[in-house]
């Protein structure tokens, strides 16, 4: 098999805060293969959005990376400094946001703001290594290059599915609506060809037909560069319909992970099929969901045991007292439980 | 008081609206007044005819700025409508004077979205689901006794009295705005997108306390969400809005299983839905976003975005009205009413 894009080993993200040290990523390994969607699901506060943002180096104060490591090309990104990291965002992984109102700079027209992007890395580009003195002379205050970046973000705009680009490139983000900001995220993150898309509830904030429009274009813009997407999303429907494999987090760990049948069809972890039990399914009224008894957990104030063991209807003392560790349980699915066996075997889903 | 449920007579209607349309003008901006030009309106609901029948679901969807959460609040005269009726328990609502309209409101009551902001956070719980019992006249000395009795209804702790808001979770809170709306023992409840804001697993918590409370007392629910997996689980009949209007009306089962707009296929089609099997399943893409409601199309209004191959001139200047196809399944398409 070959090398994995994205190759996140123990990674831990803790927040020191005054209530105590919150765990909000606990010890996380995946990986995401070439041309890949994995998709990562659970509830809000379950360190989903906090994996992201570690992996782009932009965990925001008071937390940080204390531990573990993430391979992005065989690189170690938490290893890098700063500038170093400034080259590599952007360039070789981007990451578009749930809301793109508040992501797209306001008093920036589009145009600036899709260019932004393509002057820093290609500008770099042609500055360390071809833009030599002749080129230089050529063209000695970079209005070619500022062109040729107006060019690429038009032809951005265009595959992106935004009619008359040249004018939209000139307007403010307030102009265009929900489903057409989005497309301007996803031009700018896709603008300098990057190995590794983040997509953090790209579609949550939009309408079902527009969901359907951008999870589209999503996969056609996937196959057309090959870029492998790390999706984060709450949407089983959204994963089932977009991913290639399914990490399911819960308080800041990975419960259980494996391809999109299995986990679907096979869920081993009570809470992977609490969270299935849940959701209402469309036209389908006879089928009851289920909800998942209690809250989340504080995270600065986890059980010993296992995170889950407060809400599971199969927990007991051992539960409580041991931290299950992740078990290989089928072909690439992982389950993190005691009861894996058990919970098959009653057989509720 | 009893606790009994009220005993339902499904036949009867509860709330009719007919025709009613809600309009709110633009101020128009100093140019545009030196100029003269008449003012602009969005017409936010225009022209809605509904039936919703004593104990049933009916479930409300459609985009956003579609209008539903603006249909539901002229029924509940939370706006003053521009024009129609809304007759409530065979009364007419649009022209009761105030004092007769705050009795009325005991009996139809509001659940909204957003379980943060639709609570004062200045207020302690009882306080704020004490208020509607202290509007509708209840006498102080009961109203913490009703208050109680309503958190255990709702799942809350009594501890839960004296705390405020922000000592709750989102689904915490969304079952006091539910103990609010249920107080003065309402007839007919609307619920404004009572689950988007929360997550999946206690999305479904919400939902089996309502549907649990709506067998207990009797109540009559306009749900409205944007969620057609919620939707399909509550309704009884659901109704779909494009653009201020209903466009299809239907039982169910009936509108899952044969969708007629061409509207209500392509957002069938459109949702996400988490099967493994039979997939791929063929996808109705809409192209582009719905027109703006300040000028609306003079003829269909989902024209523009029409994908039906019979579509021609008819639908672009004639307005389609709701046309009953059989088996309680209303629609308002040409093509598919054959009016073309």
């Amino acid at each position: 098999m070959t090398e994995p894009v994205l190759d996140v080993r123990n990674l831990k993200t803790y927040f020191y805060t005054d209530r105590g040290v919150v765990k909000a990523v606990d010890g996380v390994s995946f990986a995401v293969h070439a041309g890949e969607t994995l998709g990562v699901v659970g509830e809000s506060g379950c360190g989903k959005s906090m994996t992201a943002l570690s992996i782009m180096g932009l965990v925001p104060h008071p937390g940080r990376i204390v531990d573990g490591e993430i391979r992005l090309l065989g690189h170690d990104l938490v290893k890098l400094s700063e500038r170093e990291l400034r080259r590599w965002r952007g360039r070789r992984m981007a990451m578009i946001f749930q809301d793109p109102l508040t992501t797209l700079n306001p008093v920036l027209r589009v145009g600036t703001q899709v260019t932004e992007s393509i002057r820093i890395h290609y500008g770099d580009d042609l500055a360390s290594s071809r833009r030599g003195i002749w080129e230089w002379l050529e063209d000695p205050l970079g209005r070619r290059r500022r062109h040729r970046a107006w060019e690429r973000a038009l032809e951005m705009l265009e595959k992106v599915g935004i009619p008359a680009p040249a004018d939209r490139m000139r307007a403010y983000p307030h102009e265009l609506s929900g489903g057409m900001r989005q497309r301007i995220m996803i031009a700018i993150a896709l603008s300098c060809n990057p190995a590794l898309l983040l997509a953090d509830e790209p579609t949550t904030a939009l309408d079902v037909t527009i969901q359907a429009q951008i999870l589209e274009l999503m996969h056609r813009l996937q196959q057309e560069f090959g870029t492998s997407i790390l999706l984060i999303t709450h949407d089983f429907g959204v994963v089932s319909e977009f991913c290639h494999r399914v990490m399911v987090m819960y308080a800041g760990k990975v419960v259980e992970s494996g391809p999109l049948e299995a986990i679907l069809d096979r869920p081993l972890h009570p809470y992977t099929r609490g969270l299935l039990a849940s959701i209402p399914r469309l036209g389908d009224r006879r089928r009851k969901i289920r909800p998942i008894e209690g809250m989340v957990p504080e995270l600065y104030d986890l059980p010993a045991g296992c995170s889950y063991c407060t809400r599971c209807p199969l927990a007991d003392e051992h539960c409580a007292a041991v931290e299950p560790a992740l078990r290989e349980l089928g072909p690439g699915h992982q389950v993190a439980c005691h009861k894996a066996e058990a919970a098959v075997e009653v057989g509720w889903a | 008081m009893s606790q009994q449920a009220p005993a339902v007579d499904r036949a009867l209607p509860l709330v009719e609206v007919q025709g009613l349309k809600q309009h709110f003008p633009i101020r128009p901006n100093s140019v545009e007044r030196l100029l003269g030009k008449a003012p602009r309106v969005v017409h936010a609901v225009d022209g809605v005819d509904l039936t919703i029948h004593r104990g049933e679901t009916v479930g409300l969807v459609g985009e956003s700025g579609c209008g539903k959460s603006t249909l539901a609040r002229s029924i509940l005269r939370l706006h003053q409508p521009t024009a129609g009726s809304v007759r409530f328990a065979g009364q007419e609502i649009t022209t009761l004077p105030a004092n007769a309209m705050r009795r009325l409101r005991r009996d139809m009551q509001i659940i909204f979205q957003d379980p943060f902001a639709s609570l004062n956070p200045r207020r302690t719980v009882e306080q704020i689901i004490g208020l509607p019992l202290a509007i509708q006249g209840v006498p102080r000395s009961e109203i913490r006794e009703r208050v109680m009795a309503m958190l255990a209804k709702v799942g809350l702790p009594p501890s839960a009295l004296d705390r405020y808001p922000h000592q709750f979770s989102g689904g915490q809170r969304q079952r006091i705005g539910i103990a609010r709306a249920l107080a003065v023992n309402p007839q007919f409840v609307v619920a404004d997108e009572p689950v988007s804001a929360l997550d999946v697993s206690i999305q479904a918590q919400i939902i089996n306390l309502l549907q649990d409370l709506q067998a207990e007392l009797g109540l009559t629910y306009l749900f409205i969400t944007h969620d057609l997996s919620v939707v399909s689980y509550v309704s009884d009949r659901i109704a779909v809005m494009y653009l201020g209007r209903i466009v299809e009306l239907a039982p169910t089962e009936e509108l899952f299983a044969e969708p007629l707009h061409p509207y209500t296929r392509a957002l069938l089609s459109a949702i996400p839905r988490v099967e493994t099997r039979g997939r791929p399943r063929e996808r109705i893409l809409l192209a582009g976003s719905p027109p703006t409601p300040i000028d609306p199309p003079a003829g269909c209004r989902f024209y523009s975005r029409c994908y039906l191959k019979e579509k021609n001139e008819t639908c672009r200047l004639v307005d389609p009205s709701l046309v009953d196809m059989g088996r309680g399944h209303q629609v308002a398409c040409h093509a598919v009413a054959g009016t073309l």
